[in-house]
């Protein structure tokens, strides 16, 4: 096994109501990068992602986290190293400062939320703002700034951007190519933006229908496709 | 009971309104009629049997009896929400329990069956209305909220810090009923304890006061029972590994 490896999933499957939803997935995340999981709606993208800090569990298969299966690591410690974004940002109420604070005021860990906001180009005046009146972009970056405020090995991104403007959307992957090479993170990036692929990752992978129909380097993906399915998917026929 | 027999014409009034108007719900309220005076004699005669007990365990058996059939009712309202009957009986039993002991070592009441049942049908009832509305605030804040859920869990928060923001709102919901009772009782609504008591030619001052008392005592009682009840609420939508069940 790839020793650098941060996930490696093994016949991965997950099913709800019957319906399979991933279908013997294998995959390895490797550390310090930004991996792409890239595929159209309704593949199986966010299902994924949620396996990863165990939102959800899988139905067969196995995932491990630097080497120890998934189920035999503490759940709350897990969470803390794996920090995930949600598509939607999802403010607690209150202020910035409060959304920024709440990880690590549950878990007694020391913050200064001036570095935080420095991190992630939130401007410091915004701390005592209230989340009500941000801007979708506004919140997003505080939906990231809360989940790296917990010093994470590891963020999940579930399309962080989609409900962007272009321009929050550049910053926002600007901001995460950021994060990886300051903090030596290690990013799971979920996106159904062929461009957005391109602009972000090294490697990647392609989900189609629940199953991994690539995963190698973006680049190569996109400019030799591999699979019948993938030249459907960049031809734009799959959404 | 010659009382009773001469009410009877208020029904037959009705009826014939009904019927006048072809309204079509004559039988019913016939039918209506005839259950509710079976089920009131059987209530009277089986409380007179019961004040007749003296034995304050056969009182106490009662009313653990009504809180399990409270239990299960609350249960029955908030079925999309697990282990819904157990969370109900242990907040239910809790709010009565805490408020009838109070009141008791204060000398309020003395444990007699005339005090006993009756509070603790109020106390009983008033909780079990309270619960169940909450319970369906929770459910369905949970169902609409998820996503605020599930943003807490992946800072690593536990399922009870999670829901919290949640069951504090619901909670909060709940007790605007009895906040509004409280502005309007005696002017909008006369309640039912100092109506009867009234009814019974007791005097107006002494019905108010045992009103009062029997208002302060569905505060504590539903505050109790609520907050009992919002401890264990989590608990249902939660597996083991923190994760929210679908
Ligand atoms: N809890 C669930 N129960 C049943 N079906 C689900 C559930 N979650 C997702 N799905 C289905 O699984 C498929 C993949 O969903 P998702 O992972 O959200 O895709 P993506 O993130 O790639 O858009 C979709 O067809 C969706 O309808
Ligand atoms: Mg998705």
């Amino acid at each position: 096994m790839d020793q650098d490896a941060v996930f490696h999933l093994s016949q991965v499957s997950m099913a709800r109501n019957g319906k399979e939803i991933l279908k013997n997935i294998d995959w390895t995340v490797p550390a310090g990068r930004v991996s792409i999981v890239l595929g159209p709606t309704g593949s199986g993208k966010t299902s994924l992602l949620r396996l990863l800090n165990r939102l959800d569990d899988p139905s067969s298969g196995e995932i491990r986290y630097m080497g120890a299966p998934l189920s035999s690591i503490d759940v709350r410690d897990l969470r803390v190293e794996v920090g995930m974004v949600l598509q939607q940002p999802f403010l607690f109420e209150g202020t910035v400062l409060d959304n920024i604070l709440y990880g690590c005021r549950l878990h007694g860990m020391d913050v200064d939320p001036a570095e935080i906001t420095a991190l992630v180009g939130i401007d410091e005046a915004m701390l005592r703002q209230d989340v009500s009146t941000l801007s979708v972009g506004q919140s997003q970056k505080v939906s990231i700034a809360r989940a790296v405020a917990l010093r994470p090995r590891v963020l999940l991104l579930d399309e962080p951007t989609s409900g962007l403007d272009p321009t929050s959307t550049v910053q926002v992957e600007e901001l995460v190519s950021g994060l990886v090479r300051a903090l030596g993170l290690t990013c799971v990036f979920v996106t159904h933006r062929i461009e957005q692929a391109r602009r972000l990752g090294h490697r990647g992978i392609l989900i189609i229908d629940g199953s991994r129909v690539e995963e190698r380097e973006i680049e190569d993906m996109l400019s030799s496709p591999a699979d019948e399915r993938t030249r459907r998917f960049l031809n734009g026929e799959l959404r | 009971m010659s009382q009773l027999i001469a009410s009877t014409v208020l029904i037959v009034i009705a009826v014939v309104l009904v019927e006048i108007k072809r309204l079509g719900v004559g039988r019913d309220i016939l039918k209506g009629t005839v259950r509710s005076f079976i089920q009131l004699m059987a209530v009277g005669f089986a409380l007179k049997f019961i004040f007749g007990l003296e034995k304050v365990q056969y009182q106490v058996l009662l009313l653990l009896v009504m809180v399990v059939v409270a239990a299960y009712t609350a249960r029955g309202r908030a079925k999309s929400m697990p282990g819904a009957f157990k969370v109900s009986f242990v907040s239910i039993l809790s709010g009565g329990a805490a408020t009838l002991g109070v009141m008791l070592a204060l000398g309020i009441i003395d444990a007699s069956p005339s005090y006993l049942i009756p509070l603790g049908g109020m106390i009983i009832g008033n909780s079990m209305n309270a619960l169940s509305l909450s319970f369906e605030r929770v459910s369905s804040e949970v169902k609409q909220r998820r996503g605020e859920v599930e943003a807490a869990l992946c800072l690593g928060a536990s399922p009870q810090k999670a829901i919290e923001p949640l069951v504090r709102r619901s909670v909060k919901a709940s007790f605007i009923p009895m906040l509004n009772l409280m502005k309007i009782v005696g002017i909008v609504q006369m309640p039912g304890a100092m109506t009867g008591m009234l009814l019974a030619g007791a005097d107006p001052v002494d019905a108010v006061r045992i009103q009062l008392v029997v208002i302060y005592m569905l505060v504590a009682s539903t505050t109790i029972t609520m907050l009992v009840g919002a401890t264990f609420t989590y608990r249902g939508f939660f597996n083991r590994a923190w994760q929210l069940r679908a």
